[in-house]
């Protein structure tokens, strides 16, 4: 591993990297910060731009953009009440409590130094924990990686909103669409329909541009908002006032439990920023002396929030690397990333492309670093983010997404198909189908598929090679597990509602 | 169609798209060898899962149609404005030209073109900001994408 990290530092300091980092989190942060454009949207929009880089710099830019993006809700959040992300919802009560108390200032410094220090935390628990889960992984044989896609593909329960029906409905479709183009295993045309470009299957990058960004476009330009800022009038912060370091002292035992939180959140697959923020905070209240500060205007609030949806940035990555397994949207688009520049994510990244693994994993450092200068330097300007007219904002994000599409591989049938995609996402979540599985289940559509006909041609048609191997067996314990707990969780409130 | 049973209309979509595409995989899914495990394997699997889930949201959605027929209507029509909906078909009705136009026209005149488009429909009424946003930004997109990342963006008629 030293010799890796060594190899790295020397390739990582060239200015180009560091250039893809900066902007990176310069565009998470702005994105962020608007409501309703999330960390998602910002990596969705970064990505046509990593397509002529180097690997590394590529997925750093990535980084960059989720880690920006994940801190960047916070700003809006304190400054206006609305969230920039699902993340930081949180942190709303307290943030804006400050704000309207004349504190903005110290609220979104507080919110910058936490998350750095769950950033850097989340990125020791990257750097130490992934290559341990690697090595035991490299053994695996296609029951176990039929048996981790399952497991990664129960997370779309946890990501299903109101309705399961229509999640696994989603899940369903996006397996589908995997299956379109020729099967690799055995060279055979499926669902054509006499259309040619069908032959190398739907796009996953013009899908995920669709889905996420055209839609949230076609939102956007649905509900015609003017400014976010529009209805907050001009907020000032107040830069003069300094913020003393003995008060972070005094929050540090907050954040470090609150990192740990964020990091066992963020390394389970289908969890995410915004449980692990509400845990934190909640723990917090309950151990604080002043229980009824919470919501009112306590800098522990912001503190245990902003650490934990922090912390699970790196630790998203865990899961990500080792394994192959999206722990979420983001991850799934970094994963969509990983394949277009020829890298297969799993335990064998680790074997086989130690310096890059190496460069992403110290780079997170290094963003999180970014991150804290960026956001210093920026605190009085965060408020004018939010005053951008929506109408110049609209157009720059929708023509960036369709010659994002055009450059996946340089045609004009990935455009139609993103354009496809933004119209599908738009309506369908218009009917509340979430389109978190659909993306998840194309990420792992043929990881699932492969491993399970290999595994029954291996075992001669029997099931039972899932259960008989233990790796395998424990996954797919998992996913039992992973899929039932919501159903017990729910009939445990059902009966506590009908006792009360 | 009665309003509330618009609740129930995209899964109805979904199981008949989804029947089409099963009673399609025998010709559209062509097979090596027969067996349980061959390329027909998953898109039955899926197409099956789909139409269980569908069936299962549909008859969810009826229950609480008849449960609760003006709650159910209202839900699901919450926040549908005809304004909003027109908007956006005109939108993607701008995309989809861009796509026709770009090879013809070439990148630049058709991104200008399209992105003043959406500054109207996003709201924006001064002439000024339309013409110097999309001037700009189509420009600096292209400097970007055809000058710093080397892409090849369609030239059209005016070699741009």
């Amino acid at each position: 591993m030293t010799e890796n990290i060594i190899s790295v530092l020397s390739g990582m300091l060239s200015v180009d990297v560091i250039l893809c980092m900066i902007l990176g989190v310069a565009v998470g942060i702005i994105v962020g910060a608007l409501p309703g454009l999330s960390a998602t949207l910002a990596v969705a929009l970064m990505l046509p731009f990593t397509f002529g880089m180097d690997a590394g710099a590529g997925i750093l830019l990535l980084i960059g953009a989720y880690c920006g993006g994940v801190y960047g809700g916070s700003i809006t959040a304190i400054l206006i009440r609305t969230p920039g992300t699902p993340a930081s919802v949180a942190t709303v009560a307290d943030g804006y409590a400050l704000t309207k108390q004349g504190k903005a200032y110290e609220a979104l410094t507080v919110a910058l130094l936490t998350s750095v220090i769950g950033g850097l935390l989340s990125g020791l628990a990257l750097l130490f924990i992934a290559p341990v889960i690697a090595k035991v992984a490299i053994s695996f044989g296609p029951p176990e990686y039929f048996a981790l896609a399952a497991f990664g593909l129960t997370i779309i329960a946890s990501v299903s909103g109101e309705s399961l029906a229509k999640g696994l409905i989603m899940a369903g479709i996006g397996l589908l669409l995997t299956t379109i183009g020729i099967d690799p295993y055995e060279g055979q045309q499926r669902f054509i329909f006499g259309m040619n470009f069908l032959y190398s299957g739907i796009g996953m990058i013009p899908a995920m541009i669709g889905v996420f960004a055209i839609a949230e476009v076609f939102n956007q330009i649905e509900v015609r908002i003017k400014s976010v800022a529009d209805e907050f009038g001009d907020i000032q912060v107040d830069t003069k006032k300094k913020f003393p370091l003995r008060r972070l002292k005094k929050l540090m035992p907050n954040v470090i439990r609150s990192s740990l939180t964020g990091i066992i959140i963020g390394a389970t697959p289908g969890t995410g920023g915004a449980i692990a923020s509400f845990l934190a905070y909640n723990n917090e209240k309950t151990l604080s002396k002043n229980p009824d500060e919470f919501g009112k205007g306590s800098l522990a609030g912001i503190a245990a929030a902003e650490t934990a949806n922090n912390a699970t940035t790196g630790a998203t990555l865990i899961p990500m690397l080792t394994l192959g397994i999206p722990g979420d949207t983001v991850t799934a688009i970094l994963l969509g990333a990983l394949t277009i520049h020829g890298l297969s994510p799993g335990p064998k990244l680790f074997t086989e492309h130690s310096v890059l693994v190496y460069t992403v994993i110290l780079g997170f450092f290094v963003v999180n670093v970014i991150m804290f200068i960026e956001g210093k330097f920026a605190i009085k300007w965060f408020s004018k983010i939010t005053q951008v007219p929506s109408s110049i904002l609209l157009p720059i994000i929708l023509l960036l997404c369709l010659v994002g599409a055009y450059s996946s591989n340089n045609s004009f049938i990935s455009v139609g198909i993103a354009l496809f995609f933004g119209l599908f996402g738009y309506v369908l979540s218009k009917f509340k189908f979430p389109m978190a599985p659909m993306l998840i289940a194309m990420v792992l559509g043929q990881l699932t598929e492969m491993s399970l006909r290999q595994s029954l041609i291996m075992s001669d048609g029997s099931p039972s090679i899932f259960v008989q191997r233990p790796i395998s067996l424990v996954f797919l314990i998992l996913a039992v597990l992973s899929i039932s707990l919501p159903f017990i969780k729910a009939s445990r409130n059902k009966k506590g509602r009908n006792r009360d | 169609m009665s309003k509330k049973y618009i609740r129930i209309f995209p899964s109805f979509i979904i199981v008949c798209l989804d029947l089409f595409l099963m009673f399609s995989i025998p010709s559209q899914v062509k097979i090596y060898q027969e067996g349980i495990v061959n390329t027909r394997f998953m898109p039955y699997l899926l197409t099956i899962l789909i139409l269980i889930c569908g069936l299962t949201d549909i008859v969810k959605g009826l229950f609480l149609i008849r449960r609760e027929p003006e709650q159910a209507a209202e839900e699901e029509t919450a926040g549908i404005k005809k304004s909003g909906y027109l908007r956006v078909a005109a939108a993607a009705a701008g995309v989809a030209l861009w796509l026709i136009l770009l090879p013809k026209l070439g990148f630049m005149l058709a991104s200008v073109l399209l992105t003043a488009g959406i500054m109207l429909l996003a709201g924006n009424k001064s002439w000024i900001q339309i013409v110097l946003v999309s001037l700009i930004l189509t420009i600096a997109v292209y400097c970007v994408f055809k000058l710093a990342l080397n892409l090849k963006l369609p030239q059209g008629l005016f070699f741009f």
